[in-house]
């Protein structure tokens, strides 16, 4: 077992409140790892933090490369953290941190790996399905802009093998059948589903996802469960999930993490938190045990 | 520096600067309840600036000529007036666009306030116009002064900032104090949750826009009688400082908007007063810029956090 | 049915009397009034009967077409580009040949339409494309113009570098404006920019040492390779018709500059249409609907504004180039904010984000007030109620937007395959997608798998 993840003593306050407590897990390699909790209980601030969409006010997350062996990747730096005193002396950390400040933000984590879909969908809604996978290959197609206007055989290369590995995502998710629909006017599992080939269409190593059972019939999260189940098995994916769907997360998960009021209260197989004393505290609100 | 030029620079300042807070409450009030900026809010203050001429003259051409009951008469005539204009900018441009993307209201209100400079310049003609003088006369500080050495405060301007900060008090008072003030701090907080709770939302949005012209007729017929000429187009430039106003103070809090009138209005007047008055516009556009990329939240608005 | 329409109509105009009362009634001449108590009840009676017919009109027959549009919009199946070269081809012999049809004030009516069309394309990209909304656009075109002024007031410039360097300094000037408000959202954006654009022309207009003032600087026409459109010469060069032979007409120069414009503004069209089904358009589509979203895709929300603004005032800034060579002389009162409202208008009565819907309004906009010089005073009146009815009716804009559509399985019917998709040839023709993490790729749904 290699992690892929490590999240070490993330602490986050907004103003007094402090959302989350010296959280700290790993995810491993090729895992369906599970952050459950009650309702506020911080497990979408965790996602924020992770994903870079909010500064972490401290702690460190650390990206591990098992394949180069090249080492972590600090998501964190990328964000742009403050200058120090001592940095003005070494010049090399300097100017990372310039460089992070001004280039930095969510964009250098995802291109590093980590993938995200949302609590409440955010799609393109007057894009159409095939667009909305596309803009998600930016980073990698991004052909010069003369090239673009120029129409090159290598800008048109580009662009086909963006459509072509949309198009197999499409299938994967079984929405061949909606690809030039807009993305606003899906049902709403087709919704979710065109939001995680979305997330997947920017070639992730970790994908984390918000609740994707949330509004889905028991079908459709049988089907769900399903696909999660093959992006692990078949591309070797690694998934941080977030679900507050136990039948679901009992049954693909390999390690679960449990939050309440910010801090984790357990981690480990589903079978040992099913037995856990302090998770069934939590969510069965009855006091402390 | 002289300490009388100092001393006029402030009360002049000061007069100005609650007219920008009176037009600013506007801005503030409106972009509390439905997080967008009423762009033709200058225009409405234009219309005020051309009731309040009207309506003195109306007086005089009727025969009423007791000063108090002229200019109680003019002012609350032309706040009623206004307001009705207010509540029909909303009725027309943001009403029925409430759903729609975020830019749609912004582009129709350009258009209602093209409309609204081009419907006074053609039913009142593009040139200047004005107000016969009223309440004349000035006090001296210090009084007995023999030489130029002394501040000048007008009858007028006193009674701009007494009106303003009146208006100001009543308009915190509604909001702190009475059921609609509830009602409107509640739709501020969460329309749809207050819509359920049975607050009417499409009638608050509709007084606020109601309350921000009035506030503005009070600016524009103050402004008026203390300056005496207005024409059509006044109102673009007086949009733009109220609504730097707003922001100074922090976009969305009433004692914010009055805060912000006053510094902008004090900075503004040392700025033409001291450096150089040809560009005291672009010192105030540049106030706004530089307030709205490095402090977007005001002295006293609260940052505004993004959601994920 | 209908007594709730004719109460609804009756409302209207006694709201309208009343607010028409005071001041379309009274009109203030000097201190004194003037009465004109039939102005309002004119007004009101047609404000009401109006609205009630309108009401009546739209519940028989338009909310159906509404209605219809959507629906079309959704999924069509006829391809309204059939018969696309062919009107592209009509136009474009018309613009080719219009200029020789007409006298100089036609071609001046002209060139100043292309100019729109070129700052319409500007603006479109920042408002229609990328969704912000830029109310100092007027701002880019003035260093535009004032580039070519300055250069060669001061350094002897020619036109020919002016057009280029004042497209790059329009460009310059987006870029510095936008860094730092692509923080802001909305509302926000467009007050600063209008702020911009104001301190820009105030700036010009009290500057009097270097800018000239209200009083403007002149400038000289543009030579074709050394070529003057003058009857004799008067820039050391050769005049052209005695280059070429033929007689002098004053006709020559306008025509000149309409075609390069025209040149120019095809080009433009061309760009913008490209643009649109590159990965940069397509980026800044997305960042309107959604910038957390494409934050979460990898896209730098920061580059990908900051071209939208760039390119967008590199437009602009070109337009102003042409539009100084064409008065021969430029002065702040051509930069006010009306004419970035104008142009917004341009955008938005073209359907933002539609290149043919740009091209259409910018001519709507600028031949027929022309056209109808009688109604020269209503001209603002009608763009602002235009912008208002359209942001009601049709906030999308009279065109619905093509989406460009993509063949994802070898389909039966070709037919409907957009032009400019037909090139990609289908899945098989480009290399094979790399996965994710070196896995293979998934051939089909997985579901024959068991639980554990
Ligand atoms: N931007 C923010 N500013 C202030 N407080 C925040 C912010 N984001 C989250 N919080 C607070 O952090 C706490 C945790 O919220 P979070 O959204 O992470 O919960 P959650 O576990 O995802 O809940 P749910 O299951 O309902 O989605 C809440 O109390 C919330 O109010
Ligand atoms: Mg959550």
């Amino acid at each position: 077992m290699t992690p892929l993840l490590t999240v070490h003593d993330l602490t986050m306050r907004f103003g007094g409140v402090t959302a989350l407590q010296a959280v700290a897990f790993t995810v491993q390699q090729a895992s369906i790892t599970a952050l459950i909790g009650p309702n506020g209980a911080g497990k979408t601030t965790v996602f924020n933090c992770v994903t870079g969409f909010y500064k972490a006010t401290t702690g460190t997350i650390c990206l591990h490369d098992p394949q180069t062996g090249t080492g972590d990747i600090d998501l964190l730096e990328m964000l742009g953290e403050s200058f120090r005193l001592s940095d003005f002396w070494r010049p090399r950390t300097l100017s990372r941190r310039l460089f992070f400040k001004l280039f930095g933000g969510p964009h250098r984590v995802n291109r590093a790996g980590v993938a995200r879909t949302f609590q409440n969908i955010r799609l393109f809604d007057e894009l159409t399905v095939m667009e909305n996978l596309l803009v998600a290959q930016q980073a990698q197609v991004h052909g010069g802009l003369l090239a673009g206007l120029l129409q090159t055989a290598h800008f048109r290369r580009k662009e086909q093998e963006a459509v072509v590995r949309a198009t197999e995502w499409l299938r994967f998710f079984d929405l061949l059948g909606e690809a030039n629909r807009l993305a606003g006017t899906l049902p709403y599992g087709y919704q979710r589903r065109l939001e995680m080939a979305r997330a997947l269409c920017t070639r992730p190593r970790l994908l984390c996802l918000d609740e994707p059972a949330a509004g889905l019939n028991p079908n459709e999260t049988q089907a769900l469960s399903q696909l999660i189940l093959a992006l692990r098995d078949r591309f070797g994916l690694t998934v941080l999930l977030i679900e507050h769907d136990m039948g679901l997360v009992m049954d693909i998960s390999d390690h679960l993490v449990v939050l309440d009021h910010g801090e984790v209260i357990a981690q480990g197989k589903p079978a040992a938190i099913q037995q856990d004393a302090r998770v069934l505290a939590a969510y069965l609100g009855t006091g402390e045990p | 520096m002289d300490i009388t030029i100092f001393g006029q620079q402030c009360v002049n300042g000061l007069v100005l600067g609650s007219t920008y807070g009176l037009i600013a409450v506007g801005y503030t009030m409106v972009y509390g309840i439905i997080g967008m900026i009423n762009f033709a809010h200058g225009e409405i203050y234009m219309i005020s600036a051309y009731l309040t001429a009207i309506f003195l003259a109306l007086f005089t051409t009727v025969g009423i000529h007791s000063l108090p009951v002229v200019l109680l008469g003019v002012l609350v005539l032309t706040m009623l007036f206004t307001a009705l204009y207010g509540w029909s900018v909303e009725r027309i441009a943001y009403r029925p666009l409430r759903h729609s993307n975020r830019l749609a209201p912004l582009i129709s209100a350009i258009g209602i306030s093209l409309i609204l400079q081009n419907y006074i310049r053609i039913s009142q003609g593009a040139r200047n116009q004005g107000v016969p003088p009223v309440l004349e006369g000035v006090f001296r500080l210090p009084p007995d002064s023999l030489d130029h050495r002394f501040v000048q405060i007008t009858y007028l301007q006193s009674l701009i900032v007494v009106v303003a900060l009146v208006s100001m008090a009543i308009l915190t008072w509604i909001i702190q104090h009475t059921a609609l003030g509830r009602a409107c701090r509640a739709t501020q907080q969460d329309r749809i949750m207050a819509n359920l709770l049975g607050v009417n939302t499409d009638r608050i949005i509709s007084t606020v826009f109601v309350m921000g012209a009035a506030m503005a007729a009070v600016a524009g017929f103050l402004v008026t009688l203390n300056y005496g000429s207005f024409d059509f187009y006044i109102g673009f430039l007086m949009g733009i400082k109220a609504f730097t106003a707003a922001v100074l103070g922090g976009i969305g809090s009433l004692p914010g908007a009055m805060l912000g009138g006053v510094v902008l209005g004090l900075a503004e007047s040392f700025f033409a007063g001291f450096v150089n008055s040809d560009y005291k516009d672009v010192f105030a556009f540049s106030l706004l810029i530089l307030f709205l990329i490095f402090r977007p939240s005001g002295f006293l608005g609260v940052p505004e956090v993004e959601k994920v | 049915m209908m007594g709730t329409d004719w109460r609804a109509a009756f409302r209207v105009g006694g709201v309208a009397l009343l607010l028409f009362t005071p001041l379309t009634g009274l009109v203030l001449a000097g201190y004194q009034l003037e009465w004109h108590w039939q102005r309002p009840l004119w007004l009101a009676g047609g404000f009401g009967l109006g609205y009630g017919l309108l009401r009546l009109v739209w519940r028989r027959w338009l909310s159906g077409a509404h209605a219809f549009g959507q629906r079309a919009a959704a999924g069509s199946t006829t391809d309204p580009a059939r018969h696309r070269p062919l009107w592209i081809g009509l136009a474009l012999g018309v613009a080719l040949l219009l200029p020789f049809f007409l006298d100089k004030y036609g071609i001046n009516v002209a060139t100043l339409a292309l100019i729109y069309i070129l700052l319409g394309l500007g603006l479109n990209i920042v408002v229609g494309l990328a969704g912000l909304l830029d109310l100092g656009f007027v701002a880019f075109y003035a260093v535009g113009a004032y580039t070519y002024a300055f250069g060669y007031h001061y350094f002897g410039l020619s036109f020919w570098l002016a057009l280029p360097l004042g497209g790059l300094l329009a460009a310059c000037f987006g870029m510095m404006l936008g860094f730092p408000v692509l923080r802001l959202h909305g509302d926000y954006l467009a007050i600063v920019t209008l702020g911009f654009g104001e301190i820009i022309r105030l700036i010009l207009n009290n500057w009097v040492s270097l800018t000239g003032g209200p009083n403007g600087v002149s400038v000289v026409f543009p030579t074709f390779f050394g070529l003057e459109f003058n009857r004799r010469a008067k820039q050391g060069g050769v005049p052209l018709h005695e280059f070429l032979g033929i007689d002098y007409s004053a006709n020559q120069r306008a025509v000149f500059l309409y075609l390069l414009l025209l040149a120019v503004v095809l080009v433009m069209v061309y760009v913008v249409v490209r643009l649109k089904r590159m990965p940069i358009g397509r980026a800044w589509e997305a960042l309107r609907e959604n910038e957390i979203a494409c934050r979460s895709l990898g896209i730098n929300h920061v580059t990908v504004k900051l071209s939208a603004f760039g390119l967008g005032a590199l437009v602009g800034g070109m337009g102003g180039v042409f539009f100084a060579a064409s008065q021969g002389f430029v002065n702040p009162t051509s930069f006010t904010f009306f004419e970035s409202a104008h142009i917004l208008a341009i955008v938005v009565l073209g359907g933002m984000g539609s290149t043919t819907g740009v091209v259409v309004a910018a001519l709507l906009l600028t031949v027929v007030p022309e056209m109808l010089r009688d109604f020269a005073d209503y001209r603002v009146l009608f763009v602002g109620v235009a912008m208002v009815l359209m942001m009601i009716w049709r906030p999308r804009g009279l065109r619905q937007r093509r989406r460009p559509v993509f063949q994802v399985e070898p389909s039966p019917q070709p037919a409907f395959v957009n032009p400019v998709k037909k090139r990609l040839r289908g899945p098989g023709g480009g290399h094979p997608p790399q996965w994710g993490f070196g896995g293979k790729a998934p051939n089909n749904p997985p579901n024959n798998r068991s639980d554990p």
